[in-house]
Parts: C-alpha cells; structure tokens; sequence
C-alpha cells in the first residue's frame, strides 16, 4: 500500500512538471506549427535559430529580438547600435566583426557553407542540458498519464465483465 | 534478445532527448549526424520486432486483439513522424551536405516541419512507452514474473 501511494505522488509531480514543461516549451503551440502554415513568421520568431540561454530561447520576446524591430536595429549606425544596446546590457557586437567571426567558425568546422551560407547557427559547443531535461520530463509526463488511463480502461473493462458475470 | 532490445530502447530514448534541442549537446554537427544514426536505430529497432508486425499487418481486420491495433496504429504513426523528422532534417541540414538531394520547397516549411514533427513523435514515443510499460517492468524486474 505505501509503495502505491509513494508512486502515486511521484506520478503526480511528474505530471505536474510535465505541465509545467509543456508551457515552458510551448510544446503545444510548436507541435501544432505545421498546421498553422499562414502563422509560419511567428514560428521563425520562436524557433532554435534565434538562440538564447539557458532554455530562454523557447519564449517569443518580441520587444527584444523581434523580426521588423531587429531588422531596423541592424540598420542603425554603429555608434547608435552600440549606445542602444549598452543601455540594455547587451553584448556589443558590430557588423564586420560578426561575418568575420562567423566565417571563422564555419571554416574551422569544416562546413560545406551550402544553403544558409555560413549563417551563425552554430552557437552550442557546450553541453547544457537544462532543455533536455524539460523534454525528459514532458517525456516522461506522458508515458505516466498513458499508464494511468492504460489502468483505469482495463479497470472498467474487469468491473463491467464483473457486473454482466 | 530482450537485454538487447532494452539497451536499443534506452539508447534511442536517450538520443532522441539530446536532439530535441540542437544546442544542449555539442551543436548541430552532433544534431545531424545523431538524427540520421537514430533512424538506422529505428529501423533495427522494428525489424527487431519484425514478427509482432508481420503477425498484426496479416490479422489488423480481422482477429487482432484491440490493444494490438491501437500499438499497431500508434506504430504506424511513429514511422510517419520519424520519416518527415529524417526527411525535414536533411532538407535543412547545415553541417552535412545534402544539397544534391533537391528535396525543394522553402526551408522555413521544412524548419517547421522538422520542429512540428519532432515534438509530435517525443509525445507518440512516450505514450508507447506507457504502452508498453509491463515489459519495461518484466526487463527491469520491477514486477514478479508470474510463475
């Protein structure tokens, strides 16, 4: 009897993470994408390739690197840029030497610069496993709610034959 | 055979997790060539149990059990999903040159794809996981065998 309840709990908070995993993520929204073509700017928003840390990179923060405000920021001067982004406490980073750091990083992996021409999506080296863990635990959220309903069917099934019995 | 299957399992399950984000482990280099190795994976992994779908494909309409048919379903569409996970990855692939493929179409409808995809079969994968709890159970001999 301990043992039930002692998993029970464990499979409650596993749910309860997995939830909580699944807003973090924007699971739902991101599995839905490709049902949603005429919303495909909004999914280039919030994809991998607009980077972050430390599992940020999943939330859509408009204000910050949104596309048209972005897309007019890289077109301020230098000395503009680097005052605005001071002021946010941003990293400093102008255009020459972001293509030439970019073109290093390519050569020094070996890249066969094809499509996408060497563009910087390579950020990652590290090993940071924080979003794996969350996709564990929605993983994992689940296979715990599939066992669930997997035993409640076949407890409905053995009352009703009980019953017709 | 059956530690063999379980350490597959456990193998892909733990591949699969480390490619749903390309920046957690070792960058994408690691992501495109550890998406096209887990699908060599997938595919051993069902001609493992190439007799169960031998055994349901022949009986689906007629005499199959309906847990056979909801794991066969289930199945059916795990290879769909791992297909266009493939398929979208190497339509967007950056570090391995697959260009001669000319695969077409626009790379944010792949992106998506690949993103849509992925995310739909990590859920399909867990909840054939819970499917298949018992024997995941019976192999770590969490549960008695019943003698």
């Amino acid at each position: 009897m301990n043992r039930k309840i002692i998993n029970g709990i464990i499979s409650l908070a596993i749910v309860i993470a997995a939830l909580y995993g699944l807003s973090r993520l924007r699971f739902i929204e991101r599995s839905i994408w490709i049902f949603k073509t005429n919303d495909m700017q909004n999914a280039r928003r919030g994809g991998f390739e607009r980077g972050g840390r430390g599992g940020r990179d999943f939330r859509a923060r408009p204000q910050d690197f949104g596309g048209r405000e972005r897309q007019s920021f890289e077109n301020l001067p230098d000395s503009v840029r680097q005052r605005l982004i001071a002021e946010r406490g941003a990293r400093v980073e102008n255009d020459s030497l972001r293509q030439s750091r970019a073109q290093t990083v390519t050569r020094e992996r070996g890249d066969f610069r094809g499509r996408g021409q060497g563009r910087d999506f390579r950020r990652g080296q590290s090993v940071r496993l924080v979003n794996v863990g969350w996709f564990f635990i929605v993983f994992a959220g689940f296979t715990v709610v599939t066992i669930y309903t997997d035993m409640l069917t076949k407890w409905v099934k053995s009352r009703k034959n009980n019953k017709s019995d | 055979m059956n530690r063999f299957k379980l350490i597959l399992n456990i193998l892909l399950l733990i591949v699969m997790l480390l490619l749903m984000d390309p920046r957690s482990f070792y960058g994408l280099e690691f992501h495109e060539w550890a998406g096209l190795i887990i699908g060599l994976f997938f595919i051993l992994h069902k001609a493992l149990n190439w007799s169960w779908i031998k055994k349901v494909t022949v009986c689906f309409f007629k005499s199959s059990p309906g847990r056979a048919r909801l794991n066969y379903i289930l199945d059916v569409l795990l290879l769909a999903g791992m297909v266009l996970m493939i398929l979208s990855g190497i339509a967007i692939a950056r570090t391995i040159d697959f260009s001669w493929m000319n695969l077409g179409g626009s790379g944010m409808f792949w992106r998506v794809m690949h993103t849509s995809s992925s995310f739909i079969t990590l859920a399909l994968f867990g909840i054939h996981l819970g499917l298949h709890w018992k024997w995941v159970q019976l192999r770590f001999k969490f549960k008695k065998v019943a003698s």
